[in-house]
């Protein structure tokens, strides 16, 4: 019966996300004016270099539109909207529901990842293949294997953002802490530079951090960099990660509620 | 009436929005954390670049520095002076203006002061630092007029950034379902001007210099500064670009009061 109550709040989340239509469709529009100006940088960069760090220009690009999508399949709404639950005081109520919490809003940001994954998926891949020349999944297997890359980066992605919301327990400076964890994540995720990039020092460090399993990992998959065991190998860290973070969300809620229950009490 | 009182409402009304926010004064260290981070991260993807190739086509890492900072410096002060810009779009649908209408002084002096986001000031310090950090490794020279220059410069850009946004949202006037995402979409095409102007496509460069002038505000002025010949004869409208734009945003914005007024909603 669990089950259904969990879908039926992803549905509902799903509805939600589709009545703002409108700021997602500019939110997309302004992560596009992103994508050009690094598109740009790019290009100058490359030239007479064909190939960087492994890279090609067009696998380059490529990298760009794709780590976009993954980075953007939570919209900011999405991370707040565990925080907010609990600064406007709403936790409580969610305290009587027979389901457990941490596992309810992973299945309304599954909700609303359905919807805006999907939008900002469709508009950011049809412009990446149409006007600059973005290249496919490298294989089959790399396709497939992306996508179970994919649906791991986003068990990291909501495991990390749950951790965070949770903050607002404690503290209510959530805009700022959300900016500053987004802006690390941008960082170490290799949204913004591939990590190949990095010099030794700063890639050992985003190696051993979370974060690369929500851009860096599924993006050189779908490139085919990585493949045969250490594609396995790469799947495995996330899957970890992801057990990780999940079982110190949990924790921390435990906390988090034990403190609660001694204020209302 | 006294020519001095709208000045010293505006300043009244930003020191009672810093008073207000210095109740939380934890927020306004994570707000600034988070902006400098911002700043810091976007920085941290220039130099990367530069490891590895030394040079942003004709522009050294200094020089690029001496743009984003001087980019990042009148953003920080529009922040800090004029947000309440932003909310516009609410106050217009909600009928929030009203209250502003028949105040000495005019609505938009009240609306410009309903938001002074204290993390501007992480904007404008950290930019002030890339740029003087910049500056001091190209060996520019300071004299008089260049430090005159440069304040003129911060000025001018501060001015755009308000001209540009304050078009944005007037118009909320006439197409109130946009919320706030054409103002989005419009600022975050500032974030192009953060880097050489010279290495986007032609229409961008275009968009960027008469349409949406942001490349006023912090690339052609650096342009000047590090006496780089190919913008120069640009860089010197930027008085009157500013001017220009400074007027015609104040006709939008009473041409949309004009028809607010007579809706009378």
């Amino acid at each position: 019966m669990a089950i259904r109550a969990y879908a039926a709040l992803g549905v509902q989340r799903a509805q939600v996300a589709l009545t703002y239509r409108l700021s997602l469709a500019t939110g997309i529009l302004t992560g596009l004016v992103r994508i050009l100006v690094l598109y740009y940088i790019w290009r100058v960069v490359y030239q007479g270099e064909s190939v960087l760090q492994g890279f090609t220009l067009q696998e380059m690009t490529t990298y760009l539109f794709v780590s976009f999508v993954l980075r953007n399949f939570y919209s900011f709404q999405t991370e707040t909207s565990i925080s907010s639950k609990i600064r406007d005081g709403s936790v409580s109520f969610e305290l009587i529901k027979p389901l457990n919490y941490q596992m309810a809003r992973f299945a309304e940001s599954l909700g609303s990842v359905v919807v805006e994954g999907v939008l900002i998926g469709i508009v950011v891949a049809t412009v990446g293949w149409i006007a600059f020349g973005m290249s496919g999944p490298a294989t089959p297997v790399a396709a497939a294997a992306f996508v179970a890359s994919l649906v791991l980066s986003l068990m990291i992605n909501f495991a990390i953002c749950f951790l965070v919301g949770l903050v607002s327990f404690w503290s209510t400076s959530v805009f700022g802490i959300v900016n500053s964890k987004r802006l690390i994540v941008e960082f170490f995720s290799g949204a913004l530079v591939p990590l190949a990039f990095f010099p030794a020092w700063l890639r050992t460090i985003a190696q051993w951090l979370p974060f690369r399993g929500i851009v860096s990992t599924p993006v050189i998959i779908y490139l085919g960099q990585v493949s045969g065991e250490r594609m396995w190998a790469e799947l495995a860290v996330q899957a970890a990660w992801i057990v990780v973070m999940w079982l110190a969300g949990a924790a921390v809620w435990r906390l988090a509620t034990r403190r609660l229950e001694v204020n209302g009490g | 009436m006294d020519r001095t009182r709208p000045l010293r409402i505006y300043l009244l009304r930003v020191a009672q929005n810093v008073q207000a926010q210095a109740e939380y004064r934890l927020d306004f260290v994570i707000g600034n954390l988070a902006t400098v981070l911002r700043q810091a991260v976007g920085l941290a993807f220039v130099w990367v670049i530069f490891e590895r190739v030394g040079s942003l086509g004709s522009w050294t890492l200094a020089e690029v520095m001496v743009i984003y900072g001087l980019a990042g410096v009148p953003l920080g002060l529009f922040e800090l002076l004029f947000n309440g810009l932003w909310r516009i779009n609410g106050m217009i649908r909600l009928g929030e203006l009203d209250r502003f209408l028949h105040r000495p002084g005019g609505p938009l002096l009240y609306v410009m002061t309903t938001d002074s986001a204290l993390h501007g000031v992480g904007d404008l310090v950290t930019g002030l630092i890339i740029f003087a950090v910049g500056a001091a490794q190209v060996g520019l020279s300071w004299s008089l007029g260049s430090v005159l220059f440069t304040v003129g410069a911060i000025v001018c850009g501060t001015v755009l950034h308000f001209s540009i946004n304050l078009i944005s949202a007037s118009v909320s006037f006439w197409v109130v379902g946009l919320r706030s995402s054409l103002m989005y979409g419009v600022h975050s095409l500032s974030e192009f001007t953060k880097y050489p102007l010279t290495i986007y496509a032609n229409p961008i460069q275009l968009l960027l210099t008469w349409v949406v002038p942001f490349g006023f505000a912090g690339f052609y002025p650096a342009a000047i500064l590090l006496d780089r010949p190919e913008t120069t004869w640009i860089a010197t409208l930027l008085p009157l670009v500013t001017g220009a734009f400074f007027a015609v945003s104040l006709l939008i914005w009473r041409a949309g009061l004009r028809t607010y007024e007579s809706t009378g909603s």
